[in-house]
């Protein structure tokens, strides 16, 4: 059974859309440049630890929200809630790794455990809440760019503006960082600081696709393109441009699926461009590694 | 049997991990029986490479044009032994020194059987030999680097194999521990077993081995020590440019 | 609160069944350093099961096992030729394939119907343990009451303790040195693949008991727990399931009681409460084994 029905409620490129539409887009860039770093510093697993770790704080800030009687589905709580944990965890996995012996393996394994056991129990208790307002909760699993709202897309928007700032201003010390951390320490730069701030950013990337993307796929947006864009391959730099523009391009192609196809959840389909995108990089990067390589010839002659 | 067949034969042998890049290039050479040979040669000039391509452990490299006393490895497998360099080995491993010299059994063990007395009794016999019998049920993470590497060598040993090679044998262990590996591999070769290891100090080459391949992408000199490693071959192994006039040795 | 024959003793029976058949295996997994592997077929085999069931309209095991073990097979085929062909780290390749197989079966759950019965994205997620009942007819023999996926996690469970038996320094052997294993001719392809297709299957029918992404809990854990204490590959084994045992009762014990212990409405969700149990004693364990 097929379903394609159009969304018809929603008028498609209303005035909503085109902010919901702008929301995810920034998130992409931002996922795609962060990628970027996660993928030089071999994170990539870190980052789906960091990302399913979310869910704890989430379904925690909800019922705080609904205790103090603020309203637990505030973008903003939710926001705070889901990176407070998702922080914890991309703080204590390479901690575990170093103290306990365990290895970044074993370390990653046991943190993912432990925030999704958390979040699970968590979650269980969010459902037998009695108001009812848990579905707001339930889009932010596998993400849902339909039901965002005007202020949803604001607050994601603000955050992944501001993130990126921070990025492009700090780019040629986060480079340094994630390729030869020794190095930068022996230039005098501040490693522990722009580490953390690495992170911060990786944990803002999380909090601002758990609506568009979803706590269980923002791992894909956060690697793929720029696994695609590192395949391309070419200078730091235009390495960290085309992982964005590869991120935007996802975004937005998963937010009109899930506009266009009822039930069709959004995190899902970004995921499944951004993995088409990779596996076509391959045979992209093999034409255009042969074509240099013919020009580069034809200008010796 | 051929017994007359060199432990092993190269010829035209070529190797690389699979992305493109080939690292051993048309090598070729021939060990000689009882003797004690070192692969010798600069930094990256892929002897691991080449000792893990002629086991069939890499998956690019022809192993068509390897012979093992003039057999493919197949056939002759349980004759050759091969020792690990010791950081390709993760030692928090939980395991004992006895059960990692055992580990050199379990092909003739064979599947679904325990590791009886019998067969520990051949591996306490093995680690004897290296002189670690007191520390046969010491956790290996707990053994000095040089104990560890006593023990993989035990391993090569208890198999019974006619051809030992080894990756990097003597690096980062103590004196004693390369002075008893030196002469446990010596005994061994005075009984018929050849050895190949690969040997990056060119200072003490010639304490140990009889002879020598001087390796650099492919086989730049082979023979005895003092012939393959004439200044002239070293220079061009090495990248000296030629060699001075007067040169001392 | 006495427990009940009805509910907890399927769900406690069905949580020690999955613990079992993962963590035996998972203890190679672990000592091969490469527990997230298991996390990363917990998610690729999603779309092989939606598609097993789509295919034949049932809940039939035998469809959605095989659907599963292709899809796992295919998870690694695809990253170890993209490992090969783009020279990134492992952990990159690993993720993009498996979030992208992930992302395929959530697709095909949502929008082909299947979520109109009773597997949805969030039973992926979560697990569905709460389902499993046991209601013996009156007069039948008490077996027939016995839920399905309890026999099918009892049998995934035996065949791995027998697998793990039959292979142990085969195994060990492989996880210790695996050029060693192969050059020494003990440790065969076939065993390689065996492997991976028996942990994929435990993977798979603990799938419904804790869902997707606890199976790294019940995985990894118990094996990160026994690690620091054990000093062969079956003490280890032994240990893990041991503690693995007794801190899954706990763990359990506490979602159970949680309306009397916290005063919630309803029960705390059981699997999530014994993956974090698990994951907090992993510290404490390695913390304990270097003071001693």
């Amino acid at each position: 059974m097929i379903e394609h029905h159009t969304n018809l409620e929603i008028p498609f490129w209303g005035a909503n859309t085109i902010t919901v539409t702008l929301g995810c887009a920034v998130f992409g860039a931002l996922a795609g440049s962060v990628g970027t770093f996660v993928l030089a510093r071999k994170q990539s697993l870190l980052a789906d630890v960091t990302g399913h770790a979310a869910l704890p704080g989430v379904a925690l800030a909800f019922l705080i929200g609904e205790w103090a009687q603020i309203g637990g589905r505030s973008p903003w709580l939710l926001f705070l809630g889901g990176g407070v944990t998702a922080l914890l965890a991309a703080w204590s996995t390479p901690w575990l790794a170093r103290k306990r012996r365990l290895g970044a393996d074993g370390a990653n394994a046991v943190t993912l455990a432990a925030f999704f056991g958390l979040g699970t129990v968590l979650f269980s208790l969010v459902q037998s809440h009695p108001t009812g307002a848990q579905g707001g909760l339930r889009r932010l699993l596998f993400g849902n760019a339909a039901a965002m709202t005007n202020s949803d897309a604001l607050a994601i928007a603000t955050i992944a503006i501001a993130a990126l700032l921070t990025l492009i201003l700090l780019f040629k010390e986060f480079s340094l960082l994630a390729f030869d951390e020794d190095a930068a320490r022996v230039l005098g730069l501040p490693v522990r600081r722009l580490d953390w701030l690495l992170l911060l950013l990786l944990v803002a990337t999380v909090v601002t696709g758990m609506q568009v993307a979803g706590i269980a796929l923002v791992v894909s947006m956060l690697i793929a393109p720029a696994a695609a864009a590192r395949v391309i391959g070419g200078s730091f730099g235009r390495t960290a441009s085309i992982a964005a523009c590869f991120g935007v391009a996802c975004a937005v192609a998963g937010a009109m699926a899930s506009r266009s196809v009822e039930h069709f959840p959004t995190g899902s389909a970004m995921a499944l461009a951004a993995t088409v995108v990779f596996f076509l990089s391959i045979p992209c990067s093999r034409i255009l590694h042969a074509r240099r390589e013919r020009n580069s010839a034809e200008a010796r002659r | 049997m051929n017994d007359r067949a060199s432990p092993l034969a190269v010829d035209g042998f070529s190797a690389g991990y699979g992305n493109g890049e080939v690292i051993v290039h048309d090598a070729s050479f021939a060990l000689r029986r009882g003797a004690m040979t070192a692969l010798v040669g600069p930094n990256g000039a892929g002897k691991s490479t080449l000792l893990k391509g002629a086991l069939g452990l890499l998956p690019h490299a022809n192993t068509a044009c390897v012979r093992f006393f003039g057999q493919p490895l197949e056939q002759v497998r349980a004759r050759v032994a091969y020792l690990p360099q010791r950081a390709d080995i993760d030692w928090t491993f939980p395991a004992s020194a006895l059960d990692v010299a055992a580990m050199g059994l379990y092909r003739k063990i064979g599947f679904f059987r325990r590791v009886s007395g019998r067969w520990k009794t051949e591996a306490r016999r093995a680690l004897a030999l290296v002189g670690m019998e007191s520390l046969e049920s010491m956790p290996i993470g707990e053994l000095s680097g040089g104990q560890q590497q006593r023990v993989l060598l035990a391993r090569s040993l208890v198999q019974g194999a006619d051809l030992l090679m080894l990756d990097e044998p003597f690096v980062n262990v103590d004196f004693a521990t390369e002075e008893r590996l030196g002469a446990v591999l010596r005994d061994a070769c005075r009984s018929g077993m050849s050895v190949l290891a690969v040997h990056h100090d060119l200072g003490d080459v010639r304490r140990y081995f009889d002879d020598a391949v001087l390796f650099d992408g492919t086989v730049v000199a082979h023979g005895p020590i003092e012939d393959a490693l004439a200044d002239a071959n070293l220079h061009e192994a090495f990248k000296l440019g030629p060699p001075p006039e007067d040169s001392i040795a | 609160m006495m427990p009940s024959l009805a509910v907890d003793v399927p769900a406690l029976l069905a949580l020690l069944c999955a613990l079992v058949a993962c963590g035996t295996l998972g203890n190679f997994l672990v000592l091969r350093k490469e527990a997230m592997t298991g996390d990363a077929v917990a998610h690729a085999v999603l779309p092989g099961l939606v598609a097993g069931f789509l295919l034949t309209g049932t809940r039939s095991t035998l469809a959605m096992f095989v659907g599963a073990a292709c899809a796992g097979v295919l998870s690694i085929l695809l990253s170890g030729w993209a490992r090969r062909a783009t020279r990134l780290e492992a952990g990159a390749t690993l993720g993009v394939v498996f979030s992208g197989l992930f992302a395929l079966g959530v697709v095909l759950l949502e929008t082909q119907g299947a979520r109109q019965v009773d597997l949805d994205p969030e039973c992926v997620l979560f697990g569905s343990l709460e389902t499993l009942f046991y209601v013996p007819a009156s007069g039948a023999p008490w077996y027939t009451g016995v839920p399905r996926t309890l026999w099918t996690l009892a049998i995934a469970a035996l065949f791995t303790l027998i697998f793990a038996l039959l292979f142990l320094k085969e195994l060990a052997l492989l996880a210790f040195d695996p050029s060693a294993a192969r050059h020494l001719g003990v440790a065969p392809r076939w065993l390689e693949r065996a492997f991976l297709i028996v942990i994929s299957a435990s993977i798979v029918a603990s799938f419904e008991a804790v869902g997707s992404v606890l199976v790294i809990g019940i995985l990894a854990c118990p094996a990160l727990l026994a690690a620091p204490h054990a000093k062969s590959v079956a003490g280890q084994i032994t240990l893990s399931l041991v503690l693995g045992v007794a801190l899954s009762i706990l763990g359990y014990a506490i979602a159970a009681l949680s309306p009397q212990l916290f005063g919630t409405s309803t029960a705390l969700n059981s699997a999530g409460m014994i993956s974090l149990v698990l994951a907090l004693s992993v510290p404490l364990s390695h913390a304990m084994a270097r003071r001693a």
